[in-house]
């Protein structure tokens, strides 16, 4: 191990050269689509039974069609990833609510036997929270070696601190991030003033109030459908400083975070994107443009998502973004971004060119042409085939169950998820079909997350559905090399969340980052995950921690999860349980 | 004058379809030469773009000819342009009723139809009237097929294509036969047809917004800078377009270049927000003033004012200081909306209007001539010059002001009464009483009003009507303490 932060290889030593490349790529797209990403579905045998509503099953209201996320949090220690499943509500559960009541619906908390199945905890572990919930973010805030858990609601959020003993206990109140009775949705944890302790932001949708007035109609494709949230007041974003006690202050005006358009955000996500060793946040938000605040040190922020690029795509027409991918597609150094939106129009993936500038490059690298038709919430860039490119998942479903009554339409309420190999560098193809997803059920989808489970060595994924249980679908392509690292900060955070990661395997350099909160109102797997291909030796890890430290290992094993302490390397090595499936 | 273009944001095509506008005029017979002599005059005006005088005019001509059709579609049409539906739509289905076989009269009440209520086909039954009188126009065939697009693109495909078979050369049917076929996904067949639309008609801009659009997804990125740059040309503050560019820009290399155009998008964006901030301001700044807030109006006039130095502002901002009893003030900020904008003919009168407040008839008089030299069809302007006028005992040249005032602004309350009180005042009681009854119909409970109408009834020898009404106005005035 070495200390000293080798900088990362300056992104885009030559834009141009890049250019040829994509159009190099562009041609090599049209090739028949072959797909080595194999799913099954291991949802109904894996016991994840309970059924997510959002209003009832004929929408009248904006407020009945978001859905919710879904995180991957290993609450109990034990090296298996759980998951925390999300659930709405419908409006006379938030009329109880909003008089101090509980909802009738709860979210659920699955524990991960490590056999393929799971068992429903929520009750014991006291997280069912009753009350209706959009998203959720896990990590370690008061960094006690425990993963907790915060959940942004319609009304009052929760912060649920993991008391060790296989249950919780909120604590929103007292921390000060309950937030009050709005319309949560996005959480995000970092440290962004880098005092080792995470900070939160917390997104929001529409000023509540007015949803309990009568709601309007308004004309879509020929029918009446409610209206919203174009022309609807929009409720503010939050920034929530982590004092190092227990409590966290709300900073959102001391960091120039004030959302003073009110645009309706809805996922949140840091991350350092233009490398200056301070988490950056991206938020995606309906109907408006994106923000992206850079950090600028010293607790302060500057909203620079038009100046950098990233507001909208080359259109410059606002998206209906939902959901948030981030990820180093292309090798680069740099973290590029991807956002979902609505039908009609095109998901978005942002090439950063490192010199905080983004450019649109949903054309050639074949994502514009394939997601037209698709209403897109949940997003994550996972290298799904382990060949050390990062590939993408998409989770869909349209918000208006009517869609195809539409005269003309084009579009479903259920709508399959989309799979995005890369197949060739810079280029993505839709594989979804091939990818074992054809036979699947298929639904109106929101959030995603993706996690390796069942600790084999590759990404298996969950998505929540509209009224139906969560779909699991477990990776069971054939198996490449790869290597899964868990960080554990010292002087940083716990989680290490906000740690940058390069690893070395011969011409193979990968860039990734330890985050909480992103996809849409979701939390992925905390642990990083590099497919290696047919690399049989990892020559580097290099990991900058949110402190500043940078250690640098070179004998990393593969095919393994290794822990990283920070300033203490390599302090744990797992092998992999067999496959579930063959 | 002509219905102009409209860009109305239209489902089906989810971009802004461009309706065509009127074609060519139909010259209506008359019956009376004042009446062909009014109906020019206001042919000329709204030519123009004035309004105000067209519909002056063409109502006198209206008045004289109330059943020509071509009076009434060129009011409707005037009415349109002021976005005043209900009268357009009144007049435009007037002209239809006493002219049904002009499909003229149809094509205008369909578009203004249309106008009024955007995107849910309202003109489409009278597009298919004027389609049955004349299959060949092509402005109706084009609209029609917006109008059904969003529910049948096979027969808006049909449309279009119709309209191009009788007029090749019609860009606007290009570019909604472009945005249709962009809209199916057939984006090879819609970039030659935006193409033509730019070439038929260079300062088509959404023709080159949505083929800019397209271009992305084939990394055309030197056409895309060519296509932005002529936008910008013709509309240096389109936040859009500069982003464009400056995607484009950063994808050629010309990396600074395009973090320039980022930098201006976002300015212009921030600008255009902050105007809208402060219209917002002025609007509740408004509405509390007419309801009483005056404290609140200041409020919100200071508001604005700090988004917005613009003339208008410090106009409303003087007002509502003016409304506080804070005369000094509120004169101050009427002079600086005008060193701001000497023409603002609306800041002159209300200037004018605080210094008659004051006494200072005079510099009132000044403010108002000053005003109609900005806006000769200012019915304010023309109303306070008259008050001026009547108190220097001039009532000739102040009747002329009043009954200006009253036909510029047939609602216009304080003018039609003035109207009445210096017609009186001149002896013509006739004129006098019609202006009285003209007031009533517009305020039946104005008792000041009632008791000048009961005066005048009875100098006219009606003593039982005019007791009426002035009992009348007694009760109102007792009702109003």
């Amino acid at each position: 191990m070495t200390r000293g932060w080798n900088l990362y290889r300056p992104i885009l030593g030559s834009l141009l050269v890049l250019a040829a490349v994509f159009a190099e790529f562009h041609l090599i797209a049209s090739e028949e689509a072959r797909s080595s990403i194999r799913f099954r579905d291991a949802g109904a045998p894996a016991g994840l039974n309970g059924i997510t509503i959002c209003g009832k099953q004929r929408k009248t209201s904006v407020i009945e069609v978001n859905g919710s996320g879904v995180c991957w949090l290993d609450y109990n220690n034990d090296g298996l990833l759980d998951l925390y499943v999300m659930n709405g509500g419908t409006l006379e559960d938030l009329t109880v609510q909003r008089s101090g009541g509980l909802s009738s619906h709860h979210n659920y908390l699955y524990r991960n036997n490590g056999d393929g199945t799971f068992t429903d905890v929520t009750e014991k572990a006291g997280v069912g929270a009753f009350r209706w919930g959009t998203g959720c973010a896990a990590a370690d805030y008061d960094n006690d070696g425990l993963t907790d858990l915060f959940l942004s609601n319609i009304g009052e959020s929760n912060l649920f601190r993991n008391k060790g003993d296989g249950t919780f206990t909120d604590v929103a109140k007292s921390a000060g991030v309950s937030g009050g009775f709005q319309w949560h949705t996005g959480a995000a944890f970092a440290d962004y003033d880098g005092d080792g302790y995470l900070d939160l932001y917390v997104a929001a949708y529409l000023d509540l109030p007015q949803m309990f007035q009568t709601q309007k109609q308004c004309p879509w494709q020929g029918m009446q459908v409610f209206c919203g949230p174009g022309g609807l007041k929009g409720a503010p974003d939050r920034l929530y400083h982590n004092n190092g006690d227990g409590t966290f202050r709300d900073v959102t005006r001391q960091a120039g975070m004030e959302d003073h358009d009110l645009l309706y955000g809805l996922t949140a996500t840091w991350e350092d994107f233009d490398n200056d060793a301070r988490p950056d946040l991206f938020v995606a938000n309906d109907r408006g443009r994106n923000y992206l605040y850079h950090n600028l040190g010293k607790g302060k922020f500057e909203e620079t998502g038009e100046t950098w690029g990233a507001a909208y795509p080359i259109e410059a027409k606002a998206q209906a973004n939902m959901g948030i991918a981030v990820g180093d597609y292309d090798h680069s150094g740099t973290m590029d971004l991807f956002v979902t939106t609505f039908s009609q129009d095109h998901f978005t993936l942002y090439h950063n060119t490192g010199k905080r500038l983004f450019f649109d490059v949903s054309g050639e690298t074949g994502i514009a042409s394939a997601t037209h038709p698709f209403l897109g919430w949940g997003a994550f860039f996972a290298d799904l085939d382990n060949d050390g490119w990062l590939d993408l998942f998409t989770s869909n479903g349209h918000v208006y169950p009517e869609a195809e009554k539409a005269k003309g339409a084009m579009e479903k309420y259920v709508q399959r998820p989309l799979v995005f190999r890369q197949s060739t560098p810079g280029v993505f193809t839709e594989v979804g079909r091939q990818s074992g997803l054809a036979g699947l059920p298929v639904f109106s989808s929101r959030g995603a997350a993706y996690a390796d489970f069942d600790n084999d060595g590759d990404i298996d994924l969950v998505y929540t559905n509209m009224d139906a249980s969560p779909s699991l679908l477990e990776n069971i392509s054939s198996p490449q090399h790869w290597v899964t690292i868990r960080t554990l900060g010292t002087r940083s955070n716990r989680d290490g969340i906000g740690a940058r990661l390069k690893l070395t395997a011969g011409d193979l350099v990968q860039y990734a980052s330890v985050r909480s909160g992103e996809s849409y109102l979701s939390g992925n797997d905390p642990r990083v995950h590099f497919g290696l291909g047919r690399k049989s030796s990892i020559d580097a890890l290099e990991i900058r921690w949110p402190s500043g430290q940078v250690d640098r290992l070179d004998s990393v094993p593969f095919d393994r999860f290794v822990t990283v302490e920070e300033d203490k390397g390599i302090t744990q090595v797992l092998e992999p349980r067999k496959p579930l499936v063959k | 004058m002509a219905i102009g273009a409209v860009a109305a944001q239209f489902v089906f095509i989810s971009a802004a379809a461009v309706f065509a506008a009127q074609g060519q005029r139909e010259v209506p017979d008359f019956k009376t030469e004042q009446g062909r002599a009014h109906y020019q005059r206001g042919l000329k005006y709204g030519d123009r773009g004035l309004w105000a005088p067209a519909i002056l005019e063409l109502n006198r001509a209206n008045s004289l000819e109330p059943g020509n059709a071509g009076i009434l579609m060129e009011l409707g049409i005037v009415h349109g342009e002021r976005k005043e539906w209900k009268q357009a739509i009144a007049s435009l289905r007037k002209a239809a009723a006493i002219a049904p076989s002009s499909a003229q009269a149809h094509y205008n009440l369909a578009l203004t139809l249309d106008r009024a209520d955007p995107g849910k086909g309202a003109g489409t039954a009278e597009y298919w009237k004027a389609l049955r009188l004349d299959p060949r126009y092509v402005q109706a065939l084009i609209n029609l097929a917006i109008d059904v697009g969003d529910h049948d693109a096979a027969e808006s495909r049909r449309l279009l294509n119709r309209a191009l078979q009788l007029d090749a050369r019609n860009a606007q049917a290009h570019l909604n036969l472009a945005l249709l076929l962009k809209r199916e996904a057939q984006v090879g067949a819609s970039i030659p047809e935006f193409r033509r639309a730019i070439e038929l008609d260079p300062d088509l801009l959404e023709a080159r917004r949505q083929l800019a659009e397209l271009l992305s997804s084939e990394q055309q990125w030197d056409q895309i800078i060519e296509q932005c740059q002529e936008i910008l040309k013709r509309e240096p503050d389109d936040a859009g377009a500069r982003y464009t560019l400056g995607q484009a820009l950063i994808r050629s290399g010309k990396m600074e270049d395009g973090r320039k155009e980022f930098d201006r998008a976002q300015a212009l964006r921030q600008r255009a927000q902050q105007l809208q901030q402060a219209q917002k301001f002025q609007a509740d700044g408004i509405r509390e003033l007419k309801a009483g807030k005056v404290a609140e109006a200041v409020k919100a006039f200071t508001a604005a004012v700090e988004l917005d130095r613009s003339s208008a502002n410090h106009m409303y901002l003087g007002i509502g200081l003016a409304a506080s009893e804070d005369v000094k003030s509120g004169i101050r900020e009427l002079t600086t909306a005008l060193e701001l904008e000497p023409s603002n003919a609306q800041a002159h009168v209300n200037l004018g209007s605080l210094y008659l407040q004051a006494g200072q008839d005079y510099l009132g008089k000044a403010e108002f001539e000053k005003a109609l030299q900005s806006n000769p069809w200012l019915p304010e302007a023309h109303n306070n010059l008259g008050l001026v006028l009547s108190k220097a005992n001039q009532p000739d040249q102040a009747l002329e002001h009043f009954r200006l005032a009253a036909d510029l602004n047939p609602q216009y309350l304080e003018a039609v009464f003035n109207l009445g009180l210096c017609e009186r005042a001149l002896g013509r009681l006739e004129d006098a009483l019609s202006a009285f009854r003209r007031a009533a119909e517009l305020a039946p409970n104005n008792a000041r009003v009632q008791y000048a109408l009961g005066l005048t009834l009875k100098d006219k020898g009606d003593t039982a009507g005019g007791q009426a009404a002035i009992n009348r106005a007694a009760r109102l005035e007792r009702q109003s303490k």
